[in-house]
Parts: structure tokens; sequence; C-alpha cells
């Protein structure tokens, strides 16, 4: 949408008045001052803050001691506000203004003053719910996006730290902000990085996941590509490693590349706490993750194929629980597996007060009915139990976990432990192929390739590791 | 993605037609034994376990078939339980002294010709008794009494006190035509099995027992 300003001023009012035509939320407030200044002030309600607007536009403007001001007269002498400026690209003007900022046009000049008012609520930083620590800072990115880099700037006290804004041009006009460090970032990654947000081709962005899918590698693959983050201390943790954070307006999350399996295992505590337990920690979840995809596919295949590696006891206890029961073993855990994911999809869009009832009723009480009632085997409860459990340790892979689960399933069940063998060196061989932003996506995790780091499988203390960063450039270190 | 979730869905698919066998479809063989009967038949006694519910415990029951030779005392064995016999589990397998005195290559290589026998199953010879006998014995401790066999053999074998000569180990000195011994198992008054010294073989024909006299 375009608009053409001309020097008089009821001309502007109207123009600005069709162009919103049958919005009740945009105010259009002409200001006259004894001295003869005419202005007409925009703002959208609800949008702006009306103190700013009352105390530092109008007031001004209605004071102001001469007529025929320029659109600069007035923003350098008049108003009395930290950010104002003239803005004659009426595109970015109407930007800004339905982005909480207030226009003004004064009367003789086609040139509209854009004036930084914005004023719109915003949630407050909390802890994200999907990353708490036990220790550490509990501060999360909000919705907003200004804040969002405040966030950043507070943490690096560094005047390499670089914001990048690039306006999408859909039609929701969101800005989507690339942060880097100054000669730690390859420049390369920082370019790269913006030649692919500049491809995005969709109608709007809503969320940082439209510029994740856009943006990522091998979008196919269920291990994510691009990493992603709700707290301003993890994102801040990657800009000091030489990676690009990226920050879309309405989301409170933020992506960062290139994103390597290592980091999937991480977690925040890690490095809030003591070196060993976060050793003990960082390992459990890597053996949990390991045991989420295996154990399934590993229990099918020991009873259909490989009944003779079970120990006579546990094999005789297994068929104990299974007499009577009508499904194999395969469609047991199958079945179990489907009501597993619907019961946490359930949970996830069910508001809290019910949740602790629906797992009560979905886990416990059918669980125990099923077996009961002889319609699924307690091993196989047993065992998808302990799937779900140790599968939540590494939630940045619950979408890999959950496609490996199945396809395991589905190998061990046709070809028993082979299959289950097979299955694994194809989701190892795919790992392999994996790249983001050109860097392995094992980095650290297989000998050949290592980066400058001695934070891999296991961390060390801070102590032993002031140098940290697995991208940036030798000299840049600290 | 796409291409992946159909695999997955077809693979999915395809394991509908595959064998849906549990862990119960199948009676695991703990001990077998191999008696000579009057009239010059073969009798094969194999102790299956089972247990029916989780709460409850295992219990022995015993098979017994009969044939002019071992490979058909193992059709009549899977023709009586309809499915094949599992010896995936089986520890011991015991001969009658008669049998082994006409020699047991024929035996060996029935046992070896068995997909699911695992090259581990320790043999022995029952004296002054049938193998029927030794198999269906009672455990004092153990409630499976194969088992029970399996863990006093490994015990003195580990100890030095009975030789240690796994089913591969005898198949190899049979072939390579060396004597060698194996286990005699014999039962006490009060119907427990105790080592009975052990039972010596030569090109495959058991020659007579040494050691262990006045045991039982």
């Amino acid at each position: 949408m375009s608009v053409q300003f001309t020097d008089d001023l009821s001309e502007n009012i109207k123009v600005m008045q069709t162009v919103f035509s049958g919005d009740n939320t945009f105010i259009t407030r002409r200001v006259r001052s004894p001295a003869g200044l005419s202005c007409a002030v925009f703002f959208f309600d609800g949008m702006v803050n009306n103190t700013a607007i009352n105390e530092s536009v109008i007031r001004p403007l209605v004071h102001g001691q001469t007529a025929g001001m320029t659109a600069e007269a007035v923003a350098q002498g008049l108003l009395q506000i930290n950010d104002c400026k003239v803005v004659p690209d009426t595109d970015a003007m109407l930007s800004a203004l339905l982005y909480g900022d207030t226009v003004i046009l004064v009367d003789g000049d086609c040139r509209p003053i854009v004036v930084n008012t914005k004023g719109f609520s915003l949630r407050s930083p909390s802890e994200p719910e999907s990353e708490k620590v036990l220790r550490g800072p509990r501060e999360g990115f909000t919705e907003s996006f200004m804040m969002n880099l405040s966030m950043l700037r507070r943490r690096v006290n560094d005047p390499r730290l670089t914001f990048s804004f690039a306006r999408y041009a859909g039609q929701t006009n969101t800005v989507i902000c690339v942060c880097w460090m100054k000669g730690i970032t390859p420049p390369t990654l920082v370019y790269e990085m913006q030649r692919r947000i500049e491809q995005i081709s969709l109608d709007g962005i809503l969320d940082a996941n439209y510029v994740s899918e856009c943006v990522r590698d091998a979008p196919e693959s269920p291990f994510p590509t691009l990493g992603t983050t709700e707290r301003p201390d993890v994102a801040v943790a990657r800009l000091l490693e030489g990676r690009v954070v990226v920050l879309t307006d309405g989301s409170p999350v933020a992506l960062s590349a290139p994103c390597i399996l290592q980091e999937c295992f991480q977690a925040n505590d890690d490095y809030y706490i003591a070196v060993r337990q976060a050793a003990v920690s960082r390992a459990l979840r890597a053996i949990g993750f390991v045991l989420s995809i295996v154990i399934p596919a590993l229990y099918v295949a020991l009873l259909v194929f490989h009944q003779e590696l079970l120990p006579t006891r546990l094999l005789l206890a297994i068929a104990a629980a299974q007499k009577g029961v009508p499904l194999p073993p395969f469609w047991e855990i199958l079945l179990l597996l489907l009501v597993f994911e619907t019961l946490k999809e359930a949970g996830t869009r069910t508001p809290s007060v019910m949740g602790s009832t629906m797992s009560i009723v979905g886990g416990l009480v059918l669980g125990q009915a099923a077996v009961s009632a002889r319609f699924l085997s307690a091993p196989s409860v047993i065992i998808v139990a302990i799937a779900a459990v140790t599968g939540l340790t590494v939630p940045k892979l619950q979408s890999a976990a959950l496609v490996l689960r199945f396809s395991l399933l589905a190998a061990g069940a046709l070809g028993g432990i082979y299959g289950l063998v097979f299955g694994l060196a194809l989701a190892v061989a795919h790992l392999c192929t994996l790249r983001s932003f050109g860097t392995p996506y094992l980095l650290n995790l297989i000998p050949r390739v290592a980066a400058r780091t001695d934070d891999t499988w296991l961390r060390a203390s801070w102590r032993k590791m002031p140098r940290h960063r697995f991208l940036a450039r030798e000299e840049d270190k600290p | 993605m796409k291409r992946m979730l159909i695999l997955i869905v077809a693979v999915l698919l395809a394991c509908v037609g595959g064998k849906g066998r549990g862990a119960g479809d199948r009676l695991p063989i703990l001990s077998a034994g191999v008696s000579a009967s009057s009239d010059g038949q073969l009798v094969l006694t194999a102790e299956a376990v089972r247990q029916d519910s989780l709460e409850g415990s295992a219990a022995s029951l015993y098979l017994t078939t009969s044939g002019s030779d071992p490979a058909a005392l193992f059709t009549g064995a899977e023709q009586l339980l309809a499915g094949q016999l599992y010896l995936s589990h089986a520890r011991t397998f015991v001969i009658d002294e008669a049998v082994a005195r006409q020699g047991i290559a024929p035996l060996i290589q029935t046992l070896l010709a068995q997909d699911d026998v695992r090259l581990t199953l320790r043999l022995a010879v029952a004296r002054d008794v049938t193998a029927d006998e030794i198999v269906r014995a009672q455990a004092v401790v153990e409630e499976i009494p194969g088992e029970a066999l399996g863990a006093l053999l490994d015990a003195h074998a580990v100890q030095g006190g009975l030789p240690d000569l796994p089913l591969c180990r005898v198949s190899d000195r049979i072939l390579s035509g060396a004597d060698f011994s194996l286990p005699a198992l014999t039962l006490t008054e009060d119907g427990r099995v105790i080592p009975a010294g052990q039972a010596d073989f030569r090109l495959g024909r058991m020659t007579g027992f040494s050691g262990g006299e006045g045991l039982a």
C-alpha cells in the first residue's frame, strides 16, 4: 500500500483517513497552536503510550510559538521525546504507525514525522516452561522484540555485538533480527543466514518456526538442524561460540545456527551446576535417548526372533504375563506407543487443572485395566513406559525419537536384532550426512570431526575451559 | 518427511503378515535324557517348564517319546508338541549307560543338527540308574530340576571335580577320534542327583566308569 502526501494538511488527513477507513482504533488528532502552527497527529488506540503522546507530543505542539515550521524543525526543536525523525518513505511510515509509533503531519510539509511512542501491552519476562533450570538465570525471552534484544545487549557488554534487522515483506511485515559477534562469528555464516532469510516466501511470519522451516538445512530430517532457545543466557552463549542468533518479532524463540547434535544433549543446568554432576546428567540424557528409541524394538526383536537370548526365568515370566493376551508383542507395543503419543498430545493441549486427572485416568487407570483385562501384557506396558520416560530426557530430540522409535520397531519386528542394527546403522549414516550451515552435525562427537572445544560428550571444568568456542577464530578467544 | 512416513507405515503394515510369535508360544526344554527301553527302542525324556501366572511359580512337565534312532526321537517329540522342540534353554542332556555303550556319535550329530541347541549344552551319563530317572529327579533347592542339574554340572566342572566337556568339545573329540570322559550322575537313596565319577569313552563308545565308587 502506498500513499502520497502533499503540502495541504487537510488533504493529507483525508488520505490517511481513507487508508484506514473503517478502523475504529485509528485516531486522528488535529492540533493548532495559538501562534498558528497546524499539525495532525495519527496513532492507533491501544498501541501507544498515551502519556508520551500527551506530554511529549501534543503539549509541545499546542504550545508551538511559530507558525509554518517544517517537519525537521518540529522534530528537532519542538517535540520533547527521545526518538523522533522525519521519514519521507511513506511505506516505512505506515509500517511504524502500525507498530505503535505516532505519525505527525505538519501543515505545509508533505514529509511525515515518526515518533516512537510504542506502548502496547507486553508479557513480562518469565522462566520458559520448556527450559527450566534448578540453578541459574530464570529470565526468558518474551514476544516483545526490543525487550529480547535488550536482554542480549545487557548480557554482552561488547561493541562487537551486532543486530541486523530485516523486515519481512509479507502481509505481517514481521521484523527478523540477525545477531552476531563481529570478529567472532564467521562472516560467511552471517551472510548465508541473511541470504536464506531474504529468500523466504510466505504471506506472513507469526513465529520463529516459520523462519526455521524455511532456512534450515535438511528440512526432511527429524533431527533439528537449527537450534532453538527461549533463554537469553543460552542465546548469548551461542553468540560467544561464534554462532548466529535469529530473533523474530512476536516470538519468544531464538534460533541459532549452526546446530550440532551435541547441543541437543546439553541442558542449561550443565553450565550452572558442579561439573561432575553435569557430566552424570549429560551421560544419563544420552543413555536415555538411546534407550527410548531402542527398547521397544529390542523387546519385540527378542520375543519374536531371539528368545534364546533371554534368561530362562525372564522368558518364563514374560510368557506368563503374555498368557491370554490376544495381541502379539509387536502389535502390543505399537498400540501402546500410539496410546502414549495420543496421551502426550492430549496432555499438551489440556489445561493444567485437568492435566493431572487425565494423566491418572489415561496412564494409571487405563494401563492397569488393560493389563487386568488381559488386553495387554504388563511387560509391554513397562517397556513403553521406560521408552516414554527416557524419551523425555532429551526434549530437543523428541521429534527424532518419535520417528526413530517407530522405524526401529518396524525394523526389529521384520528382521529381529539384525533389522534393529540395520535401522540404527541407517540412522547413523543419515546423521553423518547432515550439516547445519556447513558444519558437520556430528561435530565433537566423533574423533575425526572435532572443533576447538573442551565441551564435547562431557564438559570440562570452567577453570580448564576458558576457550570453549567451537566456531570462533583463535585470535578472538578471550 | 512424507516419504519417510509412507515408508514407516508400509513397513509397519508389512509386519502385519510377519510372525507374531510371543514368549508363551514355545515350551522351553531345560533338560533331556535318552534311555534304552527293554525292547531296544530309544526313549527321550524332556523336561519342559512353564509358568501360568506372574504370581505363581514355574512348573516342570515331562514329555516322553520313543524311536529307533535319535533323529526319530526328536521328530516324535515335535509331533507331540505340534511345534519345534525348543532346546535353546536346555543346559543338560543325560545319556543312559546302555546308549552310551552303543556309541553316542549319532546322538551328537542329531543334537548338532538342531538349530537351537547351544554348543555349551552339558552331556552326562547316568550311572546305575536310567537317564529318565535322572531327568525326573526332584531338585532340593531349585524349583526347576533342569536348572538344578545344569547348576550342579557347572559347579563341579568349575571346581574340577567333573570333566568340563560341553557339546562342542565332545563333538570335536569324536571327530578327532580322541578318548574323552563325560560326567557320570546317579541318584541317592532319597532321590537326589549327585556326581558319580566319570564315564570314559573311546572312539565315541563308552568303555566304563571311573572314580566315584561308593558315592551313592
